[in-house]
């Protein structure tokens, strides 16, 4: 079964899907209402999102159904996944920093542009490499 | 609690002098009209900050302003601080993070600060409520203090702050109030003004929910925006670049093409290998820990965190190194060491002072030390040169400037208020319009950089207008053009050295980015369409806040906006000949690729045209009778004639 | 054999790991040395080329100076190349 998994060092605090889980059941911008919040630690250096939901969402934003936060997260600090998935993106994004420093501030299935997987010699066609 | 609406605004005035405090409604009209955030605070600047007001008495207001926008997943956090600026300009900047949603959520929407406190106060607001709180213990403290010590203080690591330094304390010039630690805003002069009421600080917490018109209708309208947005759909190819890497990947590029200012813009070229050493691939790869964002971003990683890992000045911390400071505390003033530039930027947002001001005043100050005009005898024995050699020193010369100690006290001035001091043609080396020092922005190979800085009411600011560069005009069809009524040769417009439509380009970019910052959103989300279409902001806005009026109504808020910007300039005096490059742009050309010096030969045509597609009087700048009645703004062109001012 | 410069930008050096290189190539435009760059590094053409026009993907730029010119921004990718050229690939 597929749950919301957080990558909190992925997590840049804008807090995007704290503010529209809020409004999802009554049209209110209430961060109260969330069923997910992202904890600041002070001097603003590290931001936590804790989630208090099952992954079913009230109003998913897109047509694919999958919960509203991980769709509008700019990161790929959430991801909605089963757990060996899970597991799986969480070491692809560690292969992937080793490589470049980009993913240090972007997960790298969230970057469109082509570049080249750890192990790999050059850059192959997006179809080619499984996402 | 319940919920707020956007529809109709609210403004708490307070008093300093006495501590009286009022909580009011603005009318209605006035979010159709002016939209919100830098519209409304244009308006309540021109009514209530009347010509001659002394800019560091009691009668200088200083308006924080949010927006209708605040608080909704578009807002981006941004807000708009304005009051008259120390040299007699409208002084107005954004900024964003957390603040604005926050003083939303208290149920306030602007926050008027007139008169002056007799010891330092911080205000301290809660859902409405207010109090004015002793500062004393906060006076004095670097802006990072004073983010832990409030926090510390109030118990609560989610309340949202905006605040001054040491700099703008000592009334340092162009000193900005900072805010989430590495935001800022108000060079123009809201630090100085703040600091001249004897408010450190402000404090905001606010729990109420916002509720807007129509939910469906809003998230659609988000869908549409984030299209635009978002690193996987947006049309413009700077988008995953920008978002991740940031500004300083220009530094490579500009040097290769002749558009990055070096050594105080008597080159225009520097060297590739240092460009690259402070470029971005080298701070993503070696200094940033972490990803930021302003709220509810679309981007990963506008902001970011960054740490010095290894050396003289291993564990400085810092964050967003942007555009400014590649140039400002690199090629400017030929630096290459990257820590070295970090740790003298991450020390200006320390002490409160603004980058530009600094950057530009210490290279007028190498100018002049070359040219002996300055000597080591005016320095403190600091060998002032171009290539930074004395790094300690430098370090020490900024602390200097925000405390205002020794040859310090010189440089806080800003370089156009030291050249009138030091004299003897120092002049020449200072690159400031209307007293406010440059950007990051070639002029010489983009004559809409150079109309822009210098028509810009409050001095140089290309957010004004963003962004500077010139884009793919295939970006937009015509067909699209047709349709938004926008009357522009884009090929034309969009050729850097071409004097041709920049009037008019120029226009409409800051009538656009007026609206946007009036939401207030970013005027970094423009790119995707230029910034040639608004309509999903139009969308966003009637949705939000339940206001129904046409497109063109919607534009024409963002108009009345540079109007009433250009008339508070006016009734303090500015005129045509304020509008016009610094002294090195129109007399030196650039000593290689043919790039011309700004001569009134090229310059003057394009500031006539800008000034006829406004519908102003070219031989002034005033707007005239007829457009400022066509906006709504009559009010205006009698005042006008009460001062005995001519209006057309 | 002609001697040129090229520099990567940002996104760029994902796909190449270096920020620039001197490179001898018998190209003799702009489109062979994308065919060049894409058979060693990957990625160039799906980067550069647009499939629907067989030109530059308007999403990106490529500067190209002669020795001691001023760059100018490629929109033809048939541009010709000459010895000691720099090419900046964004």
């Amino acid at each position: 079964m597929k749950r919301i998994y957080v990558i909190e060092d992925l997590c840049n605090g804008c807090r995007l899907c704290e503010t529209f889980c809020s409004s999802l059941v009554n049209g209110v911008f209430d961060v109260k209402q969330s069923r997910i919040n992202v904890i600041k630690v002070p001097g603003e250096e590290k931001d936590i999102p804790m989630v208090d939901c099952n992954g079913r969402c009230v109003r998913p934003l897109y047509d694919d159904g999958g919960p509203t936060c991980v769709a509008v997260c700019p990161t790929g600090a959430l991801i909605y996944e089963e757990r060996d998935d899970a597991v799986a993106r969480r070491l692809e994004l560690e292969a992937a920093r080793e490589e470049h420093g980009l993913f240090k501030v972007i997960a790298p299935w969230k970057w469109p542009l082509p570049w080249r997987r750890p192990g790999a010699d050059k850059v192959t066609p997006v179809m080619e490499t499984d996402l | 609690m319940t919920a707020r609406d956007n529809r109709v605004q609210t403004i708490l005035w307070a008093d300093l002098s006495n501590g009286s405090t009022r909580l009011e409604m603005l009318p209605e009209e006035w979010t159709r009209k002016y939209l919100g955030c830098r519209g409304i605070n244009a308006r309540l600047l021109f009514d209530e900050v009347k010509a001659g007001t002394d800019p560091l008495g009691p009668d200088n207001v200083l308006f924080f302003g949010t927006g209708p926008m605040d608080g909704l997943p578009v807002g981006m956090g941004r807000m708009s601080i304005a009051c008259k600026s120390p040299r007699g300009t409208v002084a107005e900047g954004s900024f964003g993070g957390f603040f604005g949603p926050e003083l939303r959520r208290a149920g306030i929407d602007y926050l008027a600060i007139r008169g002056q406190a007799d010891h330092p106060v911080y205000l301290y607001i809660e859902d409405g409520r207010i109090e004015v709180r002793d500062a004393s213990h906060l006076w004095g403290l670097k802006t990072n203090e004073t983010d832990a010590a409030l926090r510390k203080e109030l118990s609560d690591p989610d309340v949202q702050l905006r605040y001054i330094g040491p700099a703008a304390e000592n009334l340092v010039h162009a000193s900005p109030i900072f805010g989430n630690l590495n935001n800022s805003g108000g060079r123009a002069g809201c630090g100085e003004v703040m600091a001249s009421k004897r408010l450190k600080a402000i404090a905001v917490r606010g729990s109420r929910g916002i509720r807007v018109a129509d939910y469906d209708a809003f998230l659609e309208a988000y869908k549409v925006l984030r299209q635009r947005l978002d690193l996987a759909t947006s049309r413009d190819m700077w988008t995953p670049v920008w978002s991740t890497y940031g500004a300083p990947v220009l530094a490579r590029l500009f040097t290769d093409i002749g558009n990055l200012m070096t050594c105080n813009a008597r080159e225009m070229r520097w060297d590739f290998d240092k460009a690259t050493r402070i470029s971005a691939e080298n701070y993503l790869d070696n200094y940033v820990t972490k990803a930021k964002a302003c709220w509810c971003c679309p981007w990963p990683a506008c902001q970011k965190l960054h740490e010095i890992k290894s050396g003289k000045y291993q564990g400085f911390k810092g964050g967003n190194y942007w555009a400014a400071q590649p140039v400002t505390f690199g090629s400017l003033i030929d630096n290459d060491d990257l820590d070295w530039l970090l740790v003298i930027s991450g020390l200006c947002n320390q002490y409160g002072l603004d980058v530009f001001h600094v950057g530009y005043t210490l290279a007028w100050a190498m100018e002049c030390f070359e040219n002996g005009l300055l000597t080591m005898a005016d320095t403190d024995g600091l060998e002032l040169r171009f290539g930074c050699q004395d790094k300690d020193g430098l370090i020490d010369l900024v602390r200097k400037i925000a405390m205002r100690e020794g040859f310090g006290d010189l440089l806080a001035l800003g370089c156009a208020e030291a050249s009138k001091i030091v004299g003897r043609g120092s002049e020449r080396f200072c690159l400031c319009v209307k007293g406010q020092e440059l950007e990051g922005i070639a002029e010489r190979n983009l004559y809409m950089v150079a109309l822009g800085v210098a028509v810009s009411e409050v001095g140089p600011d290309h957010t004004r207008w963003y962004p500077p560069y010139p884009c793919n005009p295939s970006l937009i069809s015509k067909e699209e053009l047709a349709e938004l009524g926008i009357d522009l040769d884009l090929r034309l417009a969009f050729q850097g050295r071409n004097p041709e439509q920049k009037g008019k380009l120029l226009r409409w970019f800051t009538i656009s980015r007026a609206i946007v910052e009036s939401m207030p959103s970013c005027v970094f989300l423009v790119r995707d369409t230029l910034g040639l279409d608004m309509r999903p902001w139009w969308n966003l806005f009637k949705a939000a806040t339940g206001v129904e009026l046409d497109y063109p109504e919607f534009v024409m808020a963002g108009e009345r906006l540079l109007n009433l910007d250009r008339a508070f300039n006016v009734r303090e005096g500015y005129r045509r000949a304020d509008d016009h490059p610094p002294i090195r742009m129109a007399t030196e050309d650039v000593p290689y690729f043919g790039y011309r010096k700004l001569d009134a030969e090229d310059f003057e045509p394009m500031l006539d045209e800008y000034y006829e597609a406004n519908g102003w009087t070219v031989a002034t700048s005033i707007p005239t009778r007829k457009k400022l009645e066509e906006l709504g703004l009559g009010d205006v062109a009698d005042e006008f004639d009460a001062l005995g001012i001519e209006v057309e | 054999m002609k001697q040129l410069e090229l520099r990567y930008v940002a996104h760029v050096t994902t796909i190449t790991d270096i920020l620039q290189e001197g490179h001898q190539t018998e190209a003799v435009t702009i489109r062979e040395l994308l065919d060049e760059l894409d058979a060693r590094y990957g990625g160039f053409h799906e980067l550069f080329v647009n499939l629907d026009t067989g030109q530059l993907n308007l999403n990106t730029m490529i500067y190209y100076s002669d020795p001691g010119e001023v760059p100018i921004s490629v929109i033809d990718l048939d541009h010709p190349i000459g010895d000691g050229g720099t090419v900046t690939f964004w």
